[in-house]
């Protein structure tokens, strides 16, 4: 067999167990072929799925040990790590999962990974310089409403129709997780970073807006009249204030 | 729409007064250093590499776990079989 073709066998035979490979492996004596084959198998399937409960372990705690092991390998035969380096694994997880629970009962599941997720992001995205006010102080009356603001790359936006924040706070800390309402109505999150470290704030639906707005490129102008929609009595002054003094806008790229 | 702009040149406005002390608050060269390989997340990772717990023949767990039995029922969930497969 060439050995392109014996590759590739032996990594469908890792992920398919009934793909013959044993018949190829050279054995002499001590562990069987397939017994090797399966200790390879059980490596690659408990790194990974370790590695998920570390990105997800809401999730985990969610499902439980046993469930979260199933999930993780169904998801690893879809979504195999293209890389030793696990940090990335997670990226599907949250439509994998909210198609894997479609609208029933465990749709939350999906929300909560992707707040999750956004933790993850946060956490390992570039640093950036923050925006400093005053580059912008010169901008003429008529201009202002097209301003532009590039939001600081370790910023996320979740927003669920379920309380996800409230969800993933009751699984922090030692103890027993907390009960939550699932009907306690839905909750938008903003993930940042700090110099203390992830920091995870509800904000409301108009703040939602404004945010969203200026993260898919859209104008100051845009992003006010979409929290307007929201809420009428949006203060953009304060959440101007608050985007500054939190470092979520960063300088602008030159 | 000149009300818009009044509003927002005003919130301009008192941002500049801010000046660059508040926008110190959280200075970006002050940021921890991520992005280093957690444990646990590189496939090389010897806590747990070693063959020896892993070397048993493989079961599907799919056979006996059919539902969530984690935290679930706290977050108002039940015990049945999810939906859609």
């Amino acid at each position: 067999m060439p050995l392109r073709e014996l590759q590739q066998r032996f990594i469908a035979s890792l992920y398919d167990e009934s793909t013959e490979i044993e018949g190829e492996i050279c054995a002499d004596g001590g562990i069987g072929a397939a017994d090797r084959i399966a200790i390879y198998r059980n490596n690659l399937r408990a790194g990974f799925g370790k590695a998920l409960a570390l990105e997800f372990p809401v999730i985990a705690a969610l499902c439980g040990a046993d469930f979260f092991a199933i999930l993780a390998r169904e998801f690893q035969r879809a979504h195999p790590s293209a890389s030793g380096d696990l940090h990335h694994i997670g990226g599907p997880f949250p439509p994998y999962l909210r198609q894997r629970f479609g609208t029933g009962e465990y749709a939350y599941f999906a929300d909560v990974a992707e707040l999750e997720w956004a933790r993850e992001e946060a956490a390992r995205a570039a640093d950036a310089v923050a925006l400093d006010v005053r580059t912008i102080g010169t901008t003429g009356v008529d201009a202002i409403p097209a301003l532009k603001f590039r939001l600081a790359p370790s910023v996320r936006l979740v927003a669920s129709r379920w309380p996800v924040l409230t969800i993933w706070e009751a699984h922090q800390g030692p103890g027993e997780v907390r009960e939550v309402d699932l009907g306690a109505g839905p909750e938008q999150v903003l993930v940042r970073r700090s110099p203390a470290g992830l920091v995870l704030e509800r904000i409301t639906v108009a703040d939602l807006a404004f945010l969203a707005t200026l993260e898919s490129g859209g104008t100051l102008g845009a992003a006010f009249d979409t929290a307007l929609v929201a809420d009428p009595a949006f203060g953009v002054a304060a959440m101007l204030r608050r985007c500054v003094v939190r470092g979520l806008f960063a300088a602008a790229q030159r | 729409m000149l009300t818009r702009t009044l509003i927002l040149t005003a919130a301009l406005g008192s941002l500049l007064s801010l000046g660059t002390a508040a926008a110190a608050d959280d200075k970006g060269d002050m940021e921890k250093c991520y992005g280093v390989a957690e444990a646990g997340k590189n496939d090389c990772h010897s806590a747990n590499h070693g063959c020896a717990g892993m070397a048993k023949t493989d079961k599907d767990p799919a056979d006996w776990v059919k539902v969530p039995k984690g935290t679930c029922e706290k977050m108002g969930g039940k015990l049945t079989a999810p939906t859609a497969m």
